[in-house]
């Protein structure tokens, strides 16, 4: 691969990964806001998700994969970009299984509906919210340390 | 002499994030055993409906 299209291509990767966990911080932010009665919310967070959180995490995992496929360091020949790979594909995959309960939350707010019946909805915002972030800060600090050791694979 | 460190093997960093992942995986099926469904008690019928339905 050309230095010049890796380096934009690491460049997006960096971005996207790091956009990613930001939009995941705001996320839990709002999350604790609406645990703590500001019910209006969640009415952002199925925007913030849909056009923030989900686009970062799909662009930062296909965007990383193909990073990963064009250097030298390859997707699965380190345990700390292999890692990194399951530690992504974890957090889209849980995101993408939260966005109905983002969504019925989205919902109830608007017909100021949120209460007792929603509290575990809310909970489960804030859980898996900051859950995502410890395993994003996780997977930025695999990038920045490159702890040594190898897999044995070629790819 | 001391003993030189291993150069092959899974290295403990990696026990470790591999142990914590598997912990939250158990942690997971458990709660969806026990019937935890944050969905379960909402209003399924303020739910948004794919639109043109």
């Amino acid at each position: 691969m050309p230095p010049a299209l890796r380096k934009l291509i690491l460049f997006v990767h960096v971005v996207t990964s790091v956009g990613f966990a930001g939009a995941v911080a705001a996320f839990l932010v709002l999350a604790v806001a609406g645990l703590d009665g500001m019910g209006s919310v969640y009415l952002a967070l199925p925007l913030v998700t849909w056009w923030v959180i989900v686009p970062a995490a799909v662009a930062s995992l296909v965007v990383g994969v193909v990073a990963s496929l064009g250097t030298p360091w390859g997707l699965l020949k380190h345990y700390w970009v292999a890692i990194k790979l399951i530690l992504t594909a974890v957090a889209l995959v849980v995101l993408l299984l939260q966005t109905r309960t983002i969504g019925a939350l989205a919902a109830l707010a608007a017909a100021g509906a949120i209460g007792p019946a929603s509290r575990e909805g809310q909970n489960a915002m804030v859980l898996h919210s900051a859950g995502g972030l410890v395993v994003l800060l996780l997977a930025a600090l695999l990038s920045t340390y490159k702890p040594r050791g190898l897999t044995g694979l070629r790819v | 002499m001391a003993n030189a460190k291993p150069a092959t093997g899974v290295p403990g960093w990696v026990k470790l994030i591999g142990a914590g992942l598997l912990v939250l995986l158990l942690l997971a099926a458990v709660m969806i055993a026990l019937g935890h469904n944050p969905l379960a008690h909402m209003n399924h019928a303020a739910m948004p409906m794919p639109a043109g339905s």
